[in-house]
């Protein structure tokens, strides 16, 4: 009885006002995270030869290598703390559980500490990925039996 | 729940030992040692650890010229896996050693396992540590320290120190004179970020069955401090004793003391097994000597509570107890 008077209680006050804050700071962040990776794809589709796929791979290093910086210096968490989602969906949030996790386990050493915790966050990033497009895979190849060329 | 009246039990010494963050706080200056300078690349978040605590054993032997062979039982906690740094530090001490997890609440329960074995006459002496550090919590409960996924605002910062206490059976100005050994209850609170409000309704069971059982009314104690019920727990305690008519006017949370809530970007507040032993032995201890305090119930709030089952969907157990210290004089 008394314990149920406690979670009525707990819950009156824990009351967020936060989600329309958080959610418009997120989105302002993808948003512009999206705004940047377009400008440098776009940029360099008119300055440079380079082929369609090659330039969509320079654009995610790009952000990747801008978060291994961020986050060595710590300035990565700080930014998170403030955008949340907006900054880990995109690929930064990926890079960004990495290197922490790396930094982490330096002091276990290069196998057991960096080599084998470093996915441990970002793991099942990869996990679904590659069942994901294992799925994608077999839908494709059953419409191909139909006659069905992408 | 287990209540026991202590009637030889005194504080000999104690000590305490603090991070930067902590060193930033409102009790600033009332820490016996305090480490400002960042720690370096070779020295890892276990090893600064280890170093706090031992630097908290080694003042509080100093302050009564003792050294480690003076020691006969040991008892300390942290909240690494197997206690690691308790363990470690045990091996330097020439002691028996009894380590314990009460996982916030270490501290509290050290020191009525102590006073307890001091006052079946079996030993004069016993030290008592409890250590812990924002960045290896961090790895124990959460994720990595440059992890970037942003925290829930419900959360509470842990205190990265150490506070050690010598407690003895000889006469000194501070004494332990009663303790409720918690009870655990399992309310079925499953949010790991805000263990704050979770750990209330321990705190507010603790005092009830503390005041009930020795027929006092709150009043009589010039502060009840909880461990780290944070800004949300503290509200949520305040407002279970109202439900019963009893205004906790003297109540405080430690979790809020030893940081500026507003100021320092610490979220709800400390928490942590270092955070009510750096607020007692600290400031609430100077009060008591000052006279300021004639007698304070400290009530250490712990959830205990392991990732592996959290991520297995079982709820958090949390427990609390209180210990009550006052003046010899009084």
């Amino acid at each position: 009885m008394e314990e149920n008077e406690f979670l009525k209680t707990a819950k009156k006050y824990n009351k967020s006002n936060e989600v329309l804050m958080n959610c418009l700071l997120s989105f302002g962040m993808g948003a512009i995270i999206g705004l940047l990776g377009n400008f440098e794809y776009d940029m360099l589709k008119r300055f440079t030869d380079l082929e369609d796929q090659m330039i969509k791979g320079i654009m995610s290093m790009t952000f990747i290598f801008i978060t291994f910086v961020l986050t060595g210096i710590g300035v990565y968490k700080k930014m998170g703390q403030i955008f949340k989602a907006g900054l880990f969906i995109p690929i930064t949030g990926f890079a960004n559980s990495m290197v922490s996790e790396a930094m982490e386990f330096s002091y276990e050493g290069p196998i057991f500490g960096v080599g084998s915790r470093m996915f441990s966050l970002a793991g099942s990033v990869i996990t679904y990925g590659v069942f994901t497009s294992f799925i994608y895979g077999v839908i494709y190849y059953i419409l191909t039996l139909f006659g069905v060329r992408m | 729940m287990l209540h026991i009246n202590f009637d030889n039990v005194y504080v000999k010494s104690s000590a305490t030992t603090a991070g930067k963050k902590e060193a930033c706080g409102p009790l600033k200056d009332l820490f016996d040692k305090v480490f400002i300078d960042k720690i370096s690349r070779k020295q890892s978040f276990e090893s600064f650890e280890l170093m706090l605590k031992e630097e908290a054993i080694d003042i509080c032997l100093n302050k009564c010229g003792m050294s480690y062979d003076d020691i006969n039982l040991f008892i300390a906690g942290d909240l690494n896996n197997q206690i690691a740094c308790s363990s470690k530090t045990s091996g330097k001490l020439d002691s028996s050693f009894i380590g314990i997890y009460g996982a916030c609440s270490t501290s509290a329960l050290g020191i009525l396992t102590g006073a307890s074995f001091i006052k079946g006459n079996i030993i004069n002496e016993v030290l008592v540590s409890s250590t812990s550090s924002y960045a290896t919590s961090e790895r124990q409960f959460r994720n990595p320290i440059e992890y970037g996924g942003g925290k829930r605002y419900q959360t509470t910062f842990t205190v990265t120190g150490s506070g050690a206490i010598l407690l003895s059976n000889k006469f000194n100005k501070i004494r332990v004179k009663r303790g409720s050994i918690g009870k655990t209850y399992d309310t079925n609170w499953t949010d790991v970020n805000d263990l704050g409000t979770g750990m209330s309704y321990a705190a507010y069971k603790t005092i009830k069955e503390h005041l009930k059982y020795f027929n006092l009314s709150p009043d009589y104690y010039d502060a009840i401090i909880t461990g780290d019920l944070s800004t949300l727990g503290s509200k949520v305690l305040l407002e279970l004793f109202k439900n019963d008519g009893i205004d906790l006017n003297n109540h405080l949370d430690a979790g809020t003391l030893i940081f500026d809530v507003k100021k320092q970007d610490v979220f709800m507040g400390g928490s942590g097994a270092a955070c009510a032993p750096l607020v007692t032995y600290s400031m609430v201890f100077n009060k008591l000597k000052l006279g300021e305090y004639k007698r304070v119930l400290l009530v250490a709030t712990g959830a205990l509570f392991d990732p592996t089952y959290v991520f297995q969907k079982k709820s958090i157990p949390m427990i609390a107890h209180a210990v009550e210290f006052e003046r010899s004089d009084v």
